[in-house]
């Protein structure tokens, strides 16, 4: 909620200068792996598979 | 993606970053006295002279912080820090929502820094007369030509710059502070009576919301300390130095931003005119030393937050280039962000690593540790695949017994090259 609330009253009114781009780039910036994890759920399988599970499956060998 | 050759899960663990290299990444991460620069007039707005108890309030609460990624440092140490950590707890999905806004706001954190070398530069430059016209752009583009080179120098390195800028800057900062106290405490302050107790009981009308308010300025200031968790594949016994660096970071700068916005408050005086002077300060070290020490002193601290601007930024590259090597590691290992330096042990973008022979030996090594299902679609040789259930000795070639891996023994008895340690890391973190 708050993250939700600092969006709107950032985003609505328009701010002035650069601020008025800004939380456009970071929502953009935030939303591209969930959109990427939609359009490709290979990717989810490359992180679950990825060096960290080799690694802790290492560590419990 | 199915054609790709296999990435040594642990080869950016070849060289080690000493604890110094790890605290001055933590400590740089901050950029305190750029933070003792520019923070502390946001919160004064809102609770006047009770700045210090909110930066003591701030530290409590990043204490917590630290806490949590002390304890995912010990668990799973990684170069994707967030990314690493929230994958292991909560999923893929939430690890790469992580590991990607993590990345970005550390790539801001470099332009916040290059800016602020920019803007102290051209203040400086105009208040010694040597550029009337300083063009802030014009120097932050300049900060980048400076940062560009230092940011492909292996870790140890950045970290022995990173001391170098940022132990200055503190030290200065510190020294300064204790200086002013003792000054206001024989009475050359603004107010002959320094009231060292009401720094930390808030006014009448300064509620819990204000309080809060100047928190976020507060917990803003600490921001960057957890950059260190990026070296948990670097740092010699990462679980054990990572964990500790986080938490003495925290407790550290604590210690500092309350001792130096204290001297803040006092040095500028805690009535209604002290207060605007604070609020309205434009760099508060450089203000305030100048009111004690000379003119000379403010363009010393101006030059100072200068330095850890830089330190921050150069930080904040160090960080940013081990979270893009663990996402391009684990999602586009063929890609330059997923190479090594094997030379300078630190990820290699461009890159600067021949696959020729060495792929063949990165894969082999690799295959050690990769589910089959995984290694049919890395490309790992076919070989490698066969003899998956044992690691093999990257420059002899031997493959020394399981349980010797399992204790992270060398294979000293076999040979002693120190590219050995490549199979022997993943088991020596802990």
């Amino acid at each position: 909620m708050a993250i939700a609330y600092t969006f709107w009253v950032n985003v609505y009114p328009p701010q002035p200068g650069a601020y008025r781009v800004i939380p456009w780039i970071v929502l953009v910036w935030c939303c591209a792996p969930v959109m990427a994890t939609l359009f490709d759920p290979r990717l989810l399988k490359l992180v679950a598979s990825g060096c960290l599970a080799a690694r802790e499956r290492m560590k419990e060998d | 993606m199915n054609n790709r050759p296999a990435v040594d899960p642990a080869a950016i663990l070849f060289k080690g970053v000493g604890t110094w290299g790890a605290i001055a990444v933590a400590v740089a991460g901050m950029a305190p006295t750029m933070a003792m620069n520019l923070n502390p007039q946001e919160p004064a707005e809102h609770v006047g002279r009770v700045v210090p108890l909110v930066f003591l309030l701030s530290t409590l609460v990043v204490l917590l912080v630290a806490w949590c990624f002390a304890r995912l440092s010990h668990e799973h140490p990684n170069a994707g820090s967030a990314y690493g950590f929230v994958a292991a707890i909560l999923g893929p999905r939430a690890g790469l929502v992580a590991g990607w806004t993590l990345l970005g706001t550390y790539l801001c954190f470099v332009i916040v820094g290059l800016a602020g070398v920019g803007l102290f530069g051209a203040n400086l430059l105009q208040r010694l007369d040597l550029w009337r016209d300083a063009s802030s752009l014009g120097l932050t583009m300049l900060a980048a030509v400076v940062v560009a080179p230092l940011s492909i120098v292996p870790a140890q390195r950045a970290g022995l710059v990173l001391i170098i800028l940022e132990g200055v800057a503190v030290v200065a900062m510190v020294l300064m502070a204790c200086a002013v106290l003792l000054l206001v405490a024989q009475g050359h302050g603004p107010q002959g009576d320094p009231p060292l107790l009401d720094l930390f009981i808030p006014t009448a009308g300064v509620g819990a919301s204000a309080i809060a308010l100047g928190l976020s300025f507060g917990l803003l200031s600490f921001a960057g300390f957890e950059q260190v968790a990026t070296l948990g594949e670097e740092v010699k016994k990462s679980r054990f130095t990572i964990p500790r660096v986080l938490i003495g970071t925290v407790l550290g700068a604590g210690i500092v931003f309350t001792l130096v916005t204290a001297a803040e408050t006092l040095g500028f005086g805690t009535d209604r005119a002290g207060v605007a002077r604070f609020t309205t300060s434009t760099s508060l070290l450089a203000d305030l030393s100048a009111r004690y020490f000379g003119g000379w002193s403010g363009d010393l601290f101006d030059a100072l937050a200068i330095c850890s601007a830089l330190g921050g930024a150069l930080a904040s590259i160090v960080a940013a280039s081990r979270i893009l090597f663990a996402l391009g590691r684990d999602l586009v290992p063929s890609s330059p962000v997923a190479r090594i330096s094997r030379r300078a042990g630190r990820p290699a973008t461009p890159p600067s690593v021949s696959w020729s022979r060495r792929s063949s030996d990165t894969a082999r090594y690799a295959s050690s540790f990769m589910p089959r299902d995984r290694m049919r679609s890395s490309g790992a040789p076919r070989s490698a695949r066969s003899r998956s259930s044992s690691p093999i000795c990257l420059s002899c070639s031997v493959r020394p017994a399981r349980s010797y891996v399992r204790r992270g023994g060398a294979c000293d008895g076999f040979c002693s090259f120190p590219r050995l340690r490549l199979w022997r890391s993943p088991t020596r973190s802990g």
